[in-house]
C-alpha cells in the first residue's frame, strides 16, 4: 500500500459518502451493466414500434376519428412495460442473483439508505425513460396520422408525463417485490400477474366486487395518468394509487430484508 | 505507528448464530489487535464465514454481538476507510468491468476515484480493468475482491479464505501483502481451513470448531501448549531417567536404545529431574509440533466433516523451531 504513517493525516476529517455516496455509487452501478441499457431501451423503442403498429393498424381500418397524441398509450405499453419492470427487478434480484449484494451492503450498510439510493436512481432513470418511449408513441402516432391527430397540450402532458409516471410507479412497485422475494423471475412473474393477468381474469369473471378491486390496482390506477381518463377516477387518485402500491412492497420488501440475512 | 489505534479493534462478545436449532456460531468471544496478522481457523463448516459475516453486519447475530471501533458495523459513516472486506470473490456483479465495480465502491464511501487506478496497479489487474468480472478467472475475481478491500486504505482488513483459487505466485503475493499490511500497524484478521497457510503468515490464532473458541493465543502458545510439544533426551541411563520422570508426572516415550520422548514437562524440568536422579544426558532439545499437528489435536473432537486424512497428519512431524 502506497501510503505510510508519515503521510497519513493524524486525524482524518472525511466528507462524501452518506446518501449522496450511495445514490453516486448506485449510479454507477445501474448504467454499468447492458442489461440496464438493454431493457431501457427496448422499452421506448417498443412503445415507439407498438404505437405504429396499432395507427397503422387503424388507419387500415378508416378509425381517424377523434386520434389523440396519447390515444395509444395505453396500448403502446402493454407489453414494453415490461422491460422497465426488467430493469426494476433487477435493480435488485440481479444483486442478490450474483452475489454483489453483499459487496453493496458492505460499502452501505445502512438498509434504508442503501434503498432510497436504489429507489431515486431507479426512478430518475425510469421516469426518463417512461417520458421518452411516451414520445416515441406520440411521434409513431402524428408519422401516421399526421394532420389528422388532434395535438393538444394535455394529451401531449399524458402522453409523456402520464407514461413516465406510469412506469416510474410500476418499477417501485417491482423493486419492492424484488426485494422480498429476491428472485428475477419470480418478481417479474409476480408483477406479469398483477397488471396483466388479473385484470384479464377479472373482465372474464365480470364480477363487480373483483372489477371494483381491479380498479384500484396498478394497472388500472395508470389508466388516468396516461389516457386521462376520469372515471372512476383521476390522474391525482391514480397517482396517488400507483405511489401508494410502490410505497407497500417496497415498506415490505424493507422490512423482510432487516429481518433477513443478506 | 502511534496514530495507528489502539482502538482499531474488533470485539465479538458472546457472538451467536443459530439456523433453527443448528449452532452455526457459539459464545464466540474475541479480541482482535491492530498491528499483528490474526488467523482465523476452523474446519470447514466450523463458522468461520458465519462470523466474519456478522461483523459486516450482513447476517444478524442471534445472541451477542459484534462490534467495529466499540459499535455495530452498520453505523459506521465510512465503513470503507475502517474496514476492508473481502468475503467471497462471488461478490461481484459478472457483468461489471472491473473499473465499474470500485469506482461504485469508491463513490459510496466518498473516496478519491484516483484510488480505483491505484488498487488495480496494487494488486496487478490494471490490465483487465475494463474487462467483465464474469470473464475474470477465479484467482483475479480473488484479486478484485482484495483490491475492494483495500480501496479505503482501511485500518482493519477481514480475508476469508484469501487464498482460495490463488496460483502460487498469487499465494506468495498475499501472504506479503498481510504481512506487509500488519507491519503497518493495521489489524489483519485472515481465515483459513488450512493450517499450513497460517503458519507462514499468521502472529496470533483464533482457532474454532463447531462455533465455539477452541484456542485464542499467539502461535507459538498454540504450538507449545500441544501434547505434542515434546523434549527429546538421549542418555546412557534410559531406564533410571524415566522411572524419575514418571514419578515427576511427565509422560515417556522409549525410542531406540538411548532416546527418550518426554511430553507434559519443560527442558527446564527435564534437565532438572536428571540432574538430581545423577543421570548423564548426551542431548537435552526441544521437539516442537508443528502447527499443522497442533491444529489437528484441537480440532479432532470438532471436525464436523469427515476426519482429516491421514496424509495431513503425517505431514506435520518435522522438527521445527520456527513456527
Amino acid at each position: 500500500m502506497a501510503t505510510t504513517d508519515q503521510a497519513r493525516p493524524a486525524a482524518p476529517q472525511h466528507s462524501g459518502g452518506g446518501l449522496p455516496g450511495a445514490i453516486a455509487a448506485e449510479w454507477t452501478k445501474l448504467w454499468g451493466l447492458r442489461s440496464t441499457w438493454l431493457c431501457l431501451g427496448i422499452a421506448v423503442l417498443a412503445t415507439g414500434g407498438t404505437a405504429l403498429l396499432a395507427a397503422l393498424a387503424l388507419q387500415a381500418g378508416d378509425s381517424t376519428d377523434g386520434m389523440t397524441a396519447n390515444a395509444l398509450a395505453t396500448t403502446a405499453i402493454v407489453l414494453s412495460q415490461f422491460a422497465v419492470v426488467a430493469a426494476a427487478s433487477l435493480i435488485v434480484t440481479g444483486e442478490y442473483a450474483t452475489g454483489a449484494m453483499r459487496t453493496t451492503l458492505t460499502t452501505v450498510p445502512n438498509r434504508i439508505r442503501m434503498l432510497v439510493a436504489k429507489a431515486a436512481v431507479l426512478a430518475v432513470a425510469v421516469f426518463a425513460t417512461g417520458c421518452a418511449a411516451g414520445a416515441a408513441a406520440i411521434a409513431a402516432t402524428a408519422a401516421v396520422y399526421g394532420d389528422a391527430m388532434t395535438f393538444e397540450a394535455a394529451h401531449v402532458v399524458h402522453g409523456i408525463v402520464g407514461v413516465g409516471g406510469y412506469m416510474l410507479g410500476i418499477s417501485l412497485f417491482t423493486m419492492g417485490l424484488g426485494l422480498l422475494m429476491r428472485s428475477t423471475a419470480g418478481a417479474i412473474t409476480t408483477v406479469v400477474g398483477v397488471l396483466m393477468a388479473i385484470p384479464m381474469v377479472s373482465q372474464m369473471v365480470g364480477s363487480e366486487t373483483l372489477t371494483d378491486v381491479v380498479n384500484y390496482m396498478p394497472a388500472n390506477a395508470g389508466m388516468p395518468l396516461m389516457a386521462g381518463t376520469t372515471d372512476p377516477y383521476g390522474w391525482g387518485t391514480g397517482a396517488l394509487l400507483m405511489a401508494g402500491w410502490a410505497a407497500l412492497t417496497l415498506a415490505v420488501g424493507y422490512a423482510a430484508m432487516a429481518k433477513r440475512d443478506a | 505507528m502511534s496514530t495507528r489505534s489502539e482502538d482499531a479493534v474488533i470485539r465479538l462478545r458472546n457472538l451467536t448464530k443459530r439456523y433453527g436449532d443448528k449452532v452455526v456460531v457459539d459464545r464466540l468471544s474475541v479480541d482482535l489487535s491492530p498491528g499483528r496478522v490474526t488467523g482465523f481457523l476452523g474446519p470447514n463448516g466450523a463458522g468461520k464465514s458465519t462470523t466474519m459475516r456478522m461483523v459486516l453486519g450482513l447476517d444478524r447475530p442471534t445472541a451477542g454481538e459484534a462490534l467495529v471501533d466499540g459499535r455495530p458495523y452498520a453505523e459506521l459513516r465510512h465503513p470503507m476507510r475502517r474496514v476492508g472486506a473481502l468475503l467471497d470473490a462471488k461478490a461481484v456483479h459478472p457483468g461489471r468491468t472491473a473499473r465499474n465495480h470500485l469506482t461504485a465502491m469508491a463513490r459510496s464511501n466518498g473516496l478519491p476515484l484516483r484510488r480505483v487506478g491505484e488498487v488495480l496497479e496494487t494488486v496487478g489487474l490494471s490490465g483487465v480493468a475494463d474487462q467483465r468480472a464474469g470473464k475474470f478467472s477465479l484467482g483475479m475475481g480473488q484479486r478484485l475482491g482484495i483490491a475492494g478491500a483495500l480501496l479505503g486504505d482501511p485500518e482493519i482488513l477481514m480475508f476469508d479464505e484469501p487464498v482460495n483459487g490463488l496460483d502460487p505466485d498469487g499465494v506468495r503475493w498475499i501472504r506479503g501483502l498481510m504481512r506487509s499490511l500488519a507491519a503497518e500497524g493495521r489489524t489483519v484478521f485472515v481465515s483459513s481451513h488450512l493450517m499450513s497457510e497460517m503458519q507462514e503468515t499468521a502472529d496470533h490464532l483464533v482457532v474454532i470448531g463447531k462455533g465455539r473458541l477452541i484456542a485464542d493465543a499467539p502461535v507459538s502458545e498454540v504450538i507449545e501448549a500441544s501434547s505434542l510439544t515434546a523434549v527429546r533426551v538421549r542418555t546412557p541411563q534410559p531406564e533410571e531417567l524415566e522411572q524419575q520422570l514418571l514419578v515427576a508426572g511427565m509422560r515417556v516415550e522409549r525410542h531406540g536404545g538411548d532416546e527418550l520422548i518426554v511430553t507434559g514437562g519443560t527442558l527446564d524440568r527435564v534437565g532438572g529431574v536428571a540432574h538430581q536422579a545423577g543421570v548423564r544426558l548426551n542431548e537435552l532439545s526441544p521437539r516442537a509440533a508443528s502447527l499443522e499437528q497442533a491444529y489437528m489435536e484441537l480440532t479432532a473432537s470438532s471436525v464436523e466433516f469427515g476426519a482429516p486424512s491421514g496424509a495431513e497428519q503425517a505431514a506435520g512431524t518435522d522438527d521445527r523451531e520456527r513456527v
